[in-house]
């Protein structure tokens, strides 16, 4: 089908005018949001920009990259951004493929459970991160009240390693649909022959599962983790509303530590000087996006 | 295969455990709308128990200031649906049917989009903004958002466009018809489900955007999302008005997946897997 659509050179040449006007917004939207910002953020990385300081913006070489942000928060953030990442997409993985699994069975319902499943990703982030945040209330909240069943009282947002399960819990919690229906999908358009011949030769479940299904499912895991990664490296709202970093830095990934840089210091220089390293972490991944890239 | 019993039940056990960690939250905000402040900070909670109020939904319908903030969650989601749809559709043709000067940077630039956390954008574009006067007005937010959300958008498009056999198109260019001819009697009719999804797409991810007028706005357009954080940096926390305020997020999006359902498990798994 992509090969196909190669055609002759005059037709090339005759719509690339109405080619280029057909890109123009989006490549007008794309010159001014995001690359006259990356060139102006670079820039301001090497100066001694701020929002409060009135002194002369002058050229500083590379100053803020030196500068007491990247000798100690800048490690612990991307220490927090790769937990985050990791064990959101782990425990992802691993619910999700059981549940896609039991959806593909097609039982009765199914259709209503992908209906509910399905919510987290509609529903404000911000919104249920401040609802996770009653729930949480030490004093009041209802998961003091659910934790009395089995004789516990963690109080999860005051100590760094329970703020992070929290975390990484609503991450988990929110991007879990995307997850399923992937692997649903995935599990759905896998050849039946091959499992139904494997199980007739007599493969147990634990061999059917590790060694055929999710080989065979491999390219649809390799893309759920490639885009959740992205995401979850991202992850912002939640880490607003219900921790605002804390405690201490505990929950602090990169971009909030971005952003309180430059909206709680005022400190622009080095909100860019994090903005530039971010964007070079990023790096790689971005290469795999483009391999990935078809056009 | 056929399921056999025990497997049909521990399945719907499976299936009824995960739909509770999912729904509870929502039902907790629900719920706790309907409470006085009083009530809702009770303990243990009342759950089911409680009498329901509709004093909140009253409080916060006759406020001005909500009422100005849902004005502008509504006029950014709607806008930025608007500007998503021209601009990705045409640009999604584009790079998938058509050659040009440009189209390597618009790729390159799309996809650096996809994979960079906002922040590192919305720092510089702060100062850009503050610069030229467009801090806390709509237009801002809905243009910094239609330029991040046309990367997912266009590529769904682009997935739909790859869908529709070339052959369809080549056939009318041999009987003569021009390229806009094909465009809009052949392309745009096969193209009005992918449309829709970046539509549905664009319009809840509009409405639930945080960073961007966290940002971006202070009093003048400020949306819900931001006016329900201003809630928890006061002393006392109202609880019921809190959820309340949470629950008129909700609502328009739980009624709007009932009819787009099809559109958005569509969408996920052409921008995934498809594409």
């Amino acid at each position: 089908m992509i090969k196909s659509e190669a055609r002759p050179a005059r037709k090339y040449s005759r719509s690339s005018g109405l080619a280029m006007l057909f890109s123009l917004p989006g490549l007008l939207l794309l010159l001014s949001v995001v690359l006259a910002p990356l060139i102006t953020g670079f820039y301001y990385s090497l100066t001694n920009s701020s929002l409060i300081s009135s002194e002369p913006t002058k050229f500083v070489g590379l100053r803020n990259y030196k500068s007491d942000v990247f000798t100690s928060t800048f490690g612990d953030a991307l220490k927090v951004s790769l937990q985050i990442t990791f064990f959101s997409i782990l425990t992802q993985l691993l619910a999700g493929y059981v549940i896609a699994k039991v959806l593909a069975r097609s039982m009765k319902g199914t259709s209503f459970f992908v209906s509910v499943i399905m919510l987290p990703m509609l529903l404000t982030p911000v919104a249920i991160g401040m609802m996770w945040s009653l729930l949480l209330n030490p004093d009041i909240g209802a998961i003091k009240w659910l934790q009395s069943f089995v004789g516990l009282d963690i109080n999860f947002l005051s100590s760094s390693g329970t703020a992070m399960s929290a975390i990484i819990f609503l991450e988990w919690w929110g991007h879990l649909p995307f997850v399923v229906l992937v692997l649903l999908a995935g599990i759905l358009n896998l050849p039946k022959e091959i499992i139904e011949s494997a199980s007739i030769d007599g493969a147990n479940w634990w061999q059917l599962n590790l060694r055929i299904i999710i080989p065979m499912l491999a390219p649809v895991i390799a893309v759920i983790v490639i885009i959740r990664s992205v995401n979850a490296f991202r992850m912002f709202d939640t880490i607003f509303v219900l921790t605002s970093g804390g405690p201490g830095n505990a929950t602090v990934n990169l971009p909030f530590l971005a952003y309180k840089t430059a909206f709680t210091y005022f400190d622009t220089s080095r909100a860019s000087a994090i903005s530039v390293a971010i964007v070079a972490i990023v790096m790689p991944v971005y290469f795999i996006f483009l391999k990935m890239t078809k056009v | 295969m056929k399921t056999s019993i025990l497997g049909k039940i521990s399945g719907y056990i499976l299936l009824i455990s995960i739909s509770i960690i999912i729904i509870f939250p929502v039902f907790y905000t629900l719920s706790t709308a309907l409470k006085t402040n009083a009530e809702a900070q009770t303990f243990p909670p009342r759950l089911l128990n409680f009498s329901p109020t509709t004093e909140n939904i009253k409080y916060l319908a006759g406020n001005a200031d909500f009422y100005e903030a849902m004005k502008i969650s509504l006029l950014v989601a709607v806008f930025t649906t608007l500007v998503v749809v021209f601009a990705a559709t045409p640009l999604a043709y584009s790079l998938s049917r058509m050659n040009y000067p440009g189209k390597k940077l618009i790729v390159l630039l799309v996809t650096l989009v996809q994979v960079t956390p906002a922040i590192v954008l919305l720092v510089p574009l702060f100062a850009i903004v503050a610069k030229f006067g467009f801090y806390d007005k709509v237009i801002t937010q809905v243009l910094i958002l239609s330029a991040l959300i046309l990367p997912f958008a266009t590529w769904i498009l682009v997935a739909f466009v790859k869908s529709i056999p070339f052959e369809l198109e080549e056939a009318a260019f041999v009987d003569g018809a021009s390229r806009l001819q094909v465009i809009w009697h052949i392309i745009r009719p096969l193209l009005t489900p992918g449309i829709m999804t970046v539509a549905i797409f664009t319009l809840i991810g509009a409405w639930n955007e945080f960073l961007v007028p966290v940002i971006m706005s202070e009093s003048k357009a400020k949306p819900v999302t931001v006016f329900i954080t201003r809630f928890i940096t006061e002393k006392s926390i109202d609880y019921g008005l809190l959820a309340t305020a949470c629950s008129f997020l909700f609502i328009p999006v739980l009624l709007f997946t009932i009819f787009a359902k099809r559109f958005i498990v569509g969408g996920l798994l052409a921008g995934s897997v498809k594409g």
